[in-house]
């Protein structure tokens, strides 16, 4: 019965004509795999105007800093929504912008490739709370133990939904500095399915419309607050007086980035916002410039 | 047919026969089972995690969308963050997150060692980032095939075994079956070899056998003959004696006592006129002359009988055609029976077939008086291939054969007198259709 032999022979042949209709054994695998691409650089739009972006913490400021120069200085400065401390290296170093923002200190890595870092205001790392949480201050005790999910309830005894960023985020790193234990709790906090939010702008929404909800927010204490409160930590309310004082622990640190020193528009901004007009703009929001002799 | 040539015979070969024809169909039953549950479970496998990766790669590219809009120029400096919350997802089996702008250029940071992402074994799936109907760029999800490939190869092992185990349950109980009959078969076959070897055996020596006993029954069949010709020659013998005897007594009795008795009648005769002749004699004597005589001619006329019945002296007389017309001519004379005889014997004869054949001749006429009341009697005496064959038919009565009586006896004692000469007898009578005898005696049976 050779049949039987042709017919398995057959079998064989439809299973793999079935796996190759199917698309099994297919390459359809992404190009940059098959073939050796390089990034190419966002390009740098040629429209005569300055172009900063960077950590959504300073993007209040920023914004707020080049809405007053253009009435100052002869430039155009266009201030993009965040995308980020790295993100704004990134864009910098590929030419994309012509100023970055960032919220953290440079690595050694970045500072021996040549970029500058120029720091133009301390604002406060929040511990925001939705508008519905009785609690007004928290120690860094309670702070961990929130975080870490131990602590569940406030005070009257409403459940505690904590917002956590991303690991690495800039406000984070500020707590952890301070509080080592922080860094665990939020880790923890991860592992147990808290909810992460990956910009500043998701951190306000979740805040504002999530009731019993705490978490960091680095924007410091301005306009944009409307929709959930700063509590105190260890008693000490996040002003730009406590900042400035010290008083306050948790404080970040808002800083350009440039390629080499500061030159032409870009220096021109940095100057503005290092300037006592600057400075003052600044202080009406809330943020701490740093003090002439420290500019200087 | 499931035979073979071995050493130059035909041998029985259902176990390869069968096993030619099993082994496609167990090959094709342990890879039908081998392969197709778990090429099912591969395709089926496939589809769930090209699912997984199209849905993770839309996600991912919906999260993008809306960043895109939002930094049409930057937005990709900022994905990382999205690829980083995809991860975060926890999806099974989701290996790489990778994004690329519209050029297919990874973003700066997404791939760290694009060595190590070319040999993951993944299923990649891609969505568009689009934008007012323009493509920003594209989300990869790398599906790790890992845990599908282990589970069907682990699939495949399981149902291998089970396509085996199967295949050789299909392909052994058959088999093993088909040997015990093929065993049977040929215990039979080796029975009915024995059985053709000793036919051909007891063939080969049945000839000498026969041979054997052919000649052993032809020796015996000689010897009996012998023995009988023997008896026949004592019988014949016998015969001869026994009438020679009988016609001595017989002459004996014709030559003294008749011839004694033939002078007293003379003489009473003679007493019996001397008697008549004197007148005045008495009479009471010459009656009891008369009477005396008339008693010497009943024992003569008796004497006369008996001779005859001892000794067919008339054969020594006239012989036996001329003996055969006296019967008749005594028959007919006695009871008016017409008697036709047809006589053609040229060939000197023994004695005893004489006597022998007078014997029937006088038997049979001596029935035809007694019992047969017949008509016409024929006589026919002739030569056959060296046999006297005497028939004699009447239109009689008849008789059955089988019964018992006088007549019978008188058969019997016919039918000894011609065994004894070696001859035969065929007696054929039914009640109303008259007898036919006939008798052949073999000429050659001398003394």
């Amino acid at each position: 019965m050779p049949w039987l032999g042709a017919l398995a022979v057959l079998l064989g042949v439809v299973g793999w004509a079935v796996l190759e209709v199917r698309g099994v054994g297919q390459d359809s695998r992404p190009g940059f795999l098959v073939t050796d691409v390089s990034a190419s650089p966002a390009g740098r739009p040629a429209d005569g105007r300055l172009h900063v972006a960077g950590s959504g913490s300073c993007v209040p400021l920023a914004r707020m800093l080049a809405g007053a120069a253009m009435g100052e200085l002869p430039l155009g400065t266009e201030v993009h929504a965040s995308i980020g401390s790295g993100g704004g290296i990134r864009a910098l170093r590929d030419g994309a912008i012509d100023l970055a923002i960032v919220s953290r200190p440079l690595s050694d890595a970045e500072r021996d490739e040549g970029l500058v870092y120029t720091p133009f205001a301390r604002i406060p790392v929040v511990v925001a709370a939705g508008l519905d949480v009785a609690d007004r201050s928290v120690s860094t005790q309670q702070l961990v133990a929130l975080f870490d999910g131990r602590d569940a309830t406030w005070s009257d005894g409403a459940n505690v939904v904590v917002l956590l960023r991303e690991d690495g985020d800039s406000s984070h790193r500020v707590v952890e500095a301070e509080v080592p234990a922080f860094g665990a709790a939020t880790e923890h906090g991860r592992e147990r399915g808290f909810r992460v939010l990956y910009h500043d702008g998701a951190m306000q929404v979740a805040l504002a419309n999530t009731p019993g909800a705490v978490g960091l927010h680095g924007n410091g204490v301005d306009a944009s607050l409307a929709g959930f409160r700063a509590l105190a930590v260890e008693g000490v309310e996040p002003t730009g007086s406590n900042v400035e004082s010290g008083r306050y622990p948790f404080i970040k640190e808002l800083a350009f980035v440039t390629r080499g020193a500061p030159a032409g528009d870009a220096k021109a901004f940095v100057d503005f916002a290092l300037s006592a007009r600057g400075r003052a703009l600044l202080r009406v929001r809330g943020a701490v410039p740093p003090a002439p002799e420290e500019v200087d | 047919m499931p035979l073979r040539e071995e050493a130059g015979h035909a041998q029985l070969a259902l176990r390869r026969y069968l096993g030619a024809r099993l082994a496609p169909l167990t090959l094709l039953v342990a890879t039908f089972t081998c392969l197709s549950a778990p090429m099912a479970f591969f395709l089926l496998g496939r589809d769930a995690l090209e699912v997984r990766g199209d849905g993770t790669a839309r996600q991912a590219a919906s999260l993008l969308r809306q960043d895109v809009q939002e930094r049409p120029l930057l937005w990709k400096y900022d994905a990382s963050k999205v690829v980083a919350q995809v991860g975060t997802f926890e999806l099974p089996g989701v290996d790489r997150v990778v994004v690329v702008d519209a050029d297919g250029v990874p973003i700066r940071g997404a791939v760290d060692d694009a060595e190590a992402l070319a040999r993951l074994d993944a299923l990649w799936r891609s969505a568009d980032i689009e934008v007012d109907g323009d493509v920003a760029g594209t989300v990869w999800v790398a599906v790790s095939t890992r845990a599908l490939q282990r589970n069907t190869i682990m699939l495949t092992l399981g149902f291998g075994a089970l396509g085996v185990l199967l295949g050789g349950l299909l392909y052994w109980l058959p088999m093993r079956a088909m040997g015990r009959a093929e065993a049977s078969i040929r215990d039979l076959i080796g029975r009915l070899e024995e059985s053709q070897s000793a036919l051909a055996k007891l063939n080969a020596t049945l000839e000498q056998q026969v041979e054997a006993r052919s000649a052993e029954l032809r020796d015996a069949l000689a010897e009996l003959q012998r023995k009988e010709q023997n008896l026949r020659e004592i019988s014949a013998r016998a015969i001869r004696m026994q009438e020679a005897e009988r016609r001595g007594i017989a002459r004996e009795l014709h030559d003294s006592a008749g011839q004694a008795l033939t002078a007293i009648r003379i003489h009473i005769q003679l007493i019996g006129d001397l008697l008549s002749a004197r007148e005045g004699d008495d009479a009471k004597t010459t009656t009891m002359a008369r009477r005396t005589l008339g008693m010497v001619d009943d024992t003569v006329e008796e004497i006369r009988r008996a001779v005859n019945q001892l000794g067919p002296a008339v054969l020594d007389d006239v012989g036996l055609e001329a003996a055969i017309h006296r019967a008749a001519d005594d028959l007919s004379e006695a009871t008016q029976v017409q008697v036709e005889r047809h006589y053609a014997v040229e060939t000197e004869l023994d004695a005893s077939v004489e006597t022998t054949a007078y014997r029937i001749v006088q038997e049979s006429l001596t029935n035809v008086a007694r019992h047969a009341d017949a008509s016409e009697v024929t006589i026919r005496v002739e030569v056959e291939d060296d046999a006297l064959v005497v028939t004699i038919d009447d239109d009689g009565k008849g008789f059955d054969p089988d019964a018992v009586g006088p007549r019978r006896r008188g058969l019997v004692g016919m039918r000894e007198r011609v065994e004894l000469l070696g001859g035969t007898i065929g007696i054929t009578s039914t009640p109303g259709s008259g007898t036919h005898i006939r008798v052949a005696l073999p000429v050659s049976a001398r003394g």
